[in-house]
């Protein structure tokens, strides 16, 4: 259900909450994705 | 395909600039479409119509159970001086005598509750909330007492009760908001025995203003003041004579403080994600240079270490060389050194100031005020304390990310002297606001997260807890707790990182604080590039503190160095020089091209045009034009001279900002200047970080590489 808001800075405050906990978990994502772009750069060392 | 980091460079730069294209659309979007609440209500105050009778005064001061008044309301001398509501006073009434008029003209001042409150958008603790009924209500069950919400109001209306130690408010009209909810109107709309208080919904009292206006054209100025202000406000006026005679702003626009902020605001998220992309990316890039060039030096390391294993059959103290023999820490283990007599005596009178601030208030030690609620503590602790840890992220992101493995040997006593920066903004804050212990509220109970403070006191918990880690292996080296060593160890890139995201928030956001208040600000100091003016200069700012910080270190601290950090210093000293000189070249830069976006020129010839090109030229152009001389002559003499100009023109800077530029509209009399106690608790709560530091260095493998680790990661 879409929210009604009066004043910009009601919607303000709501769609940064979203936005900055989406922040964080596109870090968290990106964290993983680096690691397993780069998970097999030890092994290649080994060789 | 590979990318080159030319390539990558230019990507990621596109992205970046992007984001700020992005974020400004976003500010276009989300204000297309906001009015208000539906029926909200509001006071038209007809001027023509007040007689200075104060009947209103005692209204409000009966109904809200405030304090009796200094001088009782039937005295109406007081009207002859110009008064501001404060924290026993909601609402004042004062006379004007307009050029245009004989008769003297009253003036009714109280919160107008505007549509988009400044206040409202300042808080980072939802304290401050506009209701439905058109009212801005506080509720101080959440409040921190960190006073924002003053500096954010361009009517200058919030009062503080400064000399409450335990529990001070944030004192303001509430537009009766309990009589408002009970069907009643606001109380002094009641008691006005000449009707020029009028109540009613905002869309009616306009009506009503415009049809006086309309029927009498020659007694009212064609003007309805709060209709557009600042966005709009719930409180209107209209007037007999010009608003701008009777001390009302007429350069406040029509936008409103959360549009001022919200640009900002929307460009944090994509800050974070590009930035991290951006970050890695180089290390990516920096990495695989480094790889070729360990594969080379690989054999001869081994060699070395086993030399080393050799060695270490000896003594593992004796080991580190004459950095660690004990005659030679004479000067920081004698307990009556000028040094620690000096501290002694500034902690000692620090220790009683503390209990002065903490049972009297701030108003026992500090000259604040309504207008000025930010001093000293805010200005020099806060704003120069996260600028110069700023060393801190320059040395790690140097060193790990971008490869420059000379950096090394700075990269423990800049990010040592990182977290005590910021452990001691956090300890100046505890000072400064009204109730410390609800800090933790922003980010655990309330999130304000339209204000930029909010995402000022995310970065400062989350800087504190990563710059913690961060020393963390020193402390693990000093208890022989090597695995738990290793593990930070192995956190290394990704608390870079993060660090340097932090870093370009929290500056971004400091900035960004005073763009919430273009009206107090001088325009020579108000810039629309203001956070990245933040942002640049702490970068040469944090350079500057590794250069400074690194000469002090030489000088008094030499016995705990290991000879790779005594030989590393003047390569890292010319190192962040040449750095420094260039990202201060671009500082002056983007200044000048923030007086041609504001147009500003004309503010130059005056005096504080002087002051500014004395800031910019005499504090970062000439220090930077030193710092380019001293790398290209190797004359490390003038590169720490100009570090210690630099940082001096940085204090400046902040303090112009947040101090001296700020309310330089005021009266002479009404400008803030910090009392004793003010300068010397921001002197105490130095002097604590400098006796940490030398506890640190004195314990711990800050100065010298731990013999046990020196050929671990």
């Amino acid at each position: 259900m879409e929210s009604i808001f009066y004043t910009l800075q009601e919607f303000i405050t709501y769609t940064q909450s979203i936005v900055y906990l989406l922040a964080v978990g596109a870090l968290v994502a990106l964290a993983l994705f680096w690691r397993f772009l780069t998970g097999r750069d030890k092994k290649k060392r080994t060789f | 395909m590979g990318v080159t980091r030319r390539q990558f460079l230019a990507g990621t730069g596109t992205a970046m600039g992007n984001n700020f294209l992005l974020s400004r659309h976003a500010q276009a979007a989300a204000t297309r479409h906001f009015s208000g609440h539906p029926g909200s209500l509001g006071v038209l105050h007809d001027i023509s119509r007040c007689i200075g009778c104060r009947k209103c005064e005692a209204a409000c001061n009966q109904v809200n159970e405030l304090p009796p008044p200094e001088r009782p309301f039937d005295d109406l001398n007081v009207l002859n001086l110009e008064r501001r509501p404060d924290a026993g006073v909601y609402t004042v009434v004062n006379r004007f005598l307009p050029p245009a008029t004989a008769l003297p003209v009253f003036v009714k001042k109280q919160c107008n509750h505007c549509l988009e409150p400044a206040c409202v958008s300042a808080c980072f603790v939802k304290a401050l909330k506009k209701s439905e009924t058109g009212a801005v209500v506080y509720d101080p069950s959440l409040c921190v007492g960190c006073r924002y919400c003053m500096i954010a109001c361009p009517f200058n209306i919030p009062a503080y009760e400064y000399s409450d130690p335990i529990t001070p408010k944030v004192m303001k009209c509430t537009l009766c908001q309990p009589r408002i909810q009970k069907g009643l109107m606001p109380k002094c709309v009641e008691i006005c025995p000449k009707e020029a208080l009028a109540f009613g919904t905002r869309e009616d009292l306009i009506k009503i203003a415009r049809q006086r206006i309309h029927d009498y054209p020659g007694r009212y100025v064609d003007h309805i003041y709060g209709e557009h202000e600042m966005g709009g406000c719930n409180w209107l006026y209209i007037s007999n004579v010009g608003f701008a005679d009777i001390g009302m702003r007429q350069d406040l626009g029509d936008i409103s403080a959360a549009q001022r902020t919200s640009g900002l605001l929307a460009s944090f998220p994509i800050v974070v994600v590009t930035g991290f992309v951006f970050l890695t990316g180089i290390y990516a890039i920096s990495k695989r240079k480094d790889r070729i060039v360990n594969e080379e030096t690989q054999a001869g390391a081994k060699r070395d270490k086993k030399k080393a294993v050799k060695d270490a059959a000896t003594p593992a103290r004796k080991s580190s060389g004459a950095q660690t023999s004990l005659p030679r820490l004479k000067n920081l283990q004698s307990v009556f050194s000028p040094f620690n007599l000096t501290a002694g005596i500034i902690v000692l009178v620090g220790m009683i100031l503390t209990v002065l601030r903490f049972t009297g208030g701030l108003g026992a030690v500090t000259r604040l005020d309504d207008n000025n609620p930010w001093g000293l503590w805010i200005g020099f602790d806060l704003l120069c304390g996260v600028t110069l840890a700023a060393g801190g992220y320059m040395t790690s992101a140097a060193c790990y990310l971008f490869g420059l493995k000379r950096c090394h040997s700075a990269v423990r006593p800049a990010v040592l002297t990182a977290f005590l920066g910021y452990a001691l903004v956090v300890l100046a804050l505890c000072y400064d606001v009204g109730r410390p212990w609800r800090l933790p509220y922003s980010i655990f109970l309330s999130q304000g997260t339209s204000s930029l403070l909010f995402m000022l006191a995310v970065c400062m918990f989350l800087s504190v807890f990563v710059l913690a880690i961060k020393c963390s292996p020193a402390a693990f080296e000093c208890l022989g707790w090597r695995k738990a060593r290793n593990a930070v160890i192995e956190l290394t890139l990704a608390l870079t990182v993060l660090g340097i995201i932090l870093f370009i928030l929290h500056n971004l956001t400091l900035g960004g604080l005073f763009l919430i208040a273009p009206f107090k600000l001088h325009p020579l100091w108000h810039s629309t590039y203001l956070p990245v003016s933040f942002l640049i200069s702490s970068m040469f700012a944090g350079m500057s503190m590794v250069i400074f910080e690194s000469t002090l270190a030489q000088r008094f601290l030499r016995p705990k160095m290991d000879p790779a950090h005594l030989s590393a210093g003047p390569h890292i000293t010319f190192g962040f020089a040449k750095a420094a000189a260039w990202v201060m070249a671009g500082y002056v830069m983007i200044q000048l091209i923030g007086l041609a976006a504001d147009n500003d020129w004309g503010e130059l010839i005056s005096r504080w045009g002087i002051w500014y090109l004395l800031e910019l030229i005499g504090f970062v152009a000439l220090p930077a034009f030193f710092f380019a001389v001293g790398e290209r002559e190797r004359n490390i003499r003038l590169i720490r001279w100009a570090a210690l100009w630099t940082l001096l023109g940085i204090i400046l800077n902040r303090l112009n900002i947040c101090l001296i530029a700020f309310n330089w509209n005021l009266p002479a009399d009404q400008r803030y200047f910090p009392s004793w106690m003010e300068v010397v608790t921001s002197i105490f709560i130095v002097t604590i970080g400098i006796i940490a530091y030398r506890f640190c260095v004195a314990r711990m493998p800050i100065l010298y590489e731990h013999p046990d680790y020196r050929y671990e990661r």
